[in-house]
């Protein structure tokens, strides 16, 4: 709704009033939500914490995918998702075999499915950064692929995970967030998976790509990018 | 084949006819030190460096003085003399501009620079790039104006110093020589105004003085650096997504001036005196970094009024998200530039005759 608001205020009065008075019918006639697909390898974003006050510890249970998806129901209104429980290990147990299988995972259904907006991926932050650039490397589709991950257990007061999941989506679905490689979501960042890495132990803004920045932010009503990686895309 | 037998021609020929041919002399590395004199000038780019002052060309009798100097205290051509390694990078001319603290560069200076450099453009294209020194006071308000008015995919490199020229330690002379080595670099191109101290290579849209002393004091904060003059090479890594020179659509080459746009700042309980105080001046336009409930107000009635408002903010860093309710009231939202670029943009949409509210957040989200 928010966007289509935004949308209007950009057109001069008459036309902005008559497409708001048609924007209840336009919504009956609008194509279907994009298709985003999320696959879940685990991290903390999908662990769970003994109680609610418990931030660092999460041994007391893992979410399965569609659980944690259940957690925002708001995000079915961003896209048709899609989940696939890949994996459900700590980060420090990703292996070169799971990277492979997940990148072909990733460009088979690319190829096979055009009608794919983007994909997401759940991941433990300790070696996100690794399974990113390798994703980045080897990935051939334009289609945006977000990589996301938590500080925090989901079940935590203030969890940072099912945030970064929603806004994870709402950069999967941007179409200006193709082409630009693999990039890292979390804390309303967009970081490249080429230089982005995790400068923090459990601080929610951790992922950066220090001096070089971040690509683009991803605020309540729309995703902004602030710049391009210069090095051409695998593609 | 006479005329094939320079160094150059031998070149020329291993270049057209496969490398077969024997050469009838020795054949040189072809470094430009290598050929002739006006050989080398061929071979190595055309660089016009505007000298504008500023703390690069400070000066004081006393070599330990990092402050107290007198910026504008060396000619530019003083200052090459120092450093006469850029004339390996490139072929160097100049001209002194002004030679000011960036505090005495005003509205006036930068749109007679941007004009300058479009007429220079077009009367000397075999100029392959541009350094404009400049005071670091206010160098990324001069360079955004450039970023966002010269017409062209040539790099122009805006660079000043934390350190005067004469300073034991200075960061001058090194900036300078980078300064020239971007503006040479074929990757440099189609990048916009680019901001380089301290080695990074920053783009003129975000690039902002973070600290009062220090050397690493240009950021591009949350946006990074586009790349580096490193001691190796010249290396990119970021390309700006905003809208900026060549892509342009603010032609200035008849505007004859801006039209006065101010700044109130914010703070707990901060008075709307001045936005009353600066209508009254003359101002058509007035950027906000953050409010107070009687600032806000006023700024409210201001655009009632017909004085053109944009929203940013006194964090340093971060978007002031659309607001499409604001809009509606006039209230242009001025995504993540500083305040004192919101005002540069603002002057010069008006001067180009932009001024609907929906026309002035359209180019806020795109410059």
């Amino acid at each position: 709704m928010s966007f289509i608001l935004a949308l209007t205020v950009r057109l001069n009065g008459l036309l902005a009033l008559g497409l708001l008075a048609a924007a209840p019918a336009l919504q009956a006639v609008e194509s279907p939500l994009p298709r985003v697909i999320v696959l879940g390898t685990g991290g903390t974003i999908q662990s769970k914490g003994a109680t609610r006050m418990v931030l660092n510890d999460y041994r007391a249970g893992r979410f399965e995918i569609n659980e944690l998806l259940a957690l925002t129901p708001e995000i079915n209104q961003l896209a048709r998702i899609e989940a696939i429980q890949f994996a459900n290990i700590g980060s420090p147990s990703m292996t070169p075999e799971l990277w492979k299988s997940l990148s072909e995972k990733i460009n088979t259904m690319a190829y096979e499915q055009p009608d794919i907006a983007g994909f997401v991926i759940t991941h433990g932050t300790n070696t996100l950064e690794e399974t990113a650039f390798f994703l980045h490397l080897t990935v051939r589709t334009d289609k945006p692929v977000l990589v996301v991950g938590a500080q925090r257990p989901s079940t935590s007061i203030s969890a940072d995970g099912p945030q970064n999941l929603y806004q994870a989506v709402q950069a999967a679905i941007d179409p200006d967030s193709r082409n630009r490689g693999v990039m890292i979501c979390m804390n309303q960042q967009l970081t490249s998976a080429r230089e982005g890495t995790k400068s923090s132990t459990y601080k929610v803004e951790a992922f950066n790509a220090r001096d070089l920045g971040v690509l683009g932010v991803v605020d309540p009503t729309e995703c902004s990018i602030l710049e391009t990686p210069s090095a051409a895309t695998p593609c | 084949m006479h005329h094939l037998r320079t160094a150059l021609g031998l070149h020329l020929v291993a270049l057209f006819a496969g490398c077969a041919s024997t050469p009838t002399a020795p054949v040189e590395a072809l470094s430009p030190s290598a050929v002739s004199a006006p050989v080398a000038a061929l071979l190595k780019p055309k660089i016009h460096i505007f000298a504008t002052g500023g703390t690069i060309s400070g000066g004081s009798s006393d070599r330990m003085k990092l402050s107290g100097y007198k910026a504008g205290a060396f000619t530019i051509e003083q200052m090459l003399a120092d450093v006469p390694e850029v004339n390996e990078v490139a072929v160097v001319t100049h001209e002194q501009f002004r030679n000011v603290r960036s505090g005495n560069i005003g509205p006036s200076d930068i749109l007679a620079l941007a004009q300058l450099i479009q007429k220079t453009l077009t009367d000397q294209p075999d100029i392959a790039g541009f350094v404009v020194t400049h005071g670091t006071g206010t160098l990324e308000q001069t360079a955004y104006f450039l970023h966002l008015t010269v017409r062209t995919d040539k790099p122009i490199v805006i660079v000043g110093s934390m350190r005067p020229w004469s300073a034991f330690g200075t960061d001058a002379h090194l900036n300078l020589y980078n300064a020239v080595r971007v503006a040479a670099h074929p990757e440099s191109r189609g990048k916009g105004a680019l901001v380089v101290l301290n080695d990074e290579i920053n783009s003129a849209r975000d690039a902002t003085k973070t600290d009062t002393l220090r050397v690493e004091t240009f950021t591009s904060r949350e946006s990074g650096f586009l790349g580096y003059a490193d001691p190796d090479k010249v290396v990119f890594y970021r390309v700006p997504e905003q809208r900026h020179t060549f892509k342009s659509e603010f032609v200035i080459d008849d505007v004859k001036e801006l039209p006065q746009v101010d700044i109130v700042y914010g703070y707990q309980d901060a008075s709307a005196a001045p936005v009353a105080a600066l209508i009254a001046d003359g101002a058509k336009g007035i950027v906000n970094a953050s409010g107070s409930p009687a600032l806000t107000a006023a700024l409210r009635q201001a655009a009632a009024d017909g004085i053109k408002i944009v929203a940013s903010d006194n964090k340093g860093q971060g978007r002031v998200l659309n607001n499409p309710a604001r809009l509606a009231e006039g209230i242009v939202t001025g995504d993540n530039l500083r305040p004192q670029k919101a005002r540069i943009l603002l002057q010069l949409a008006l001067a180009c005759g932009k001024t609907t509210p929906e026309e002035l957040q359209r180019i806020f989200d795109q410059y």
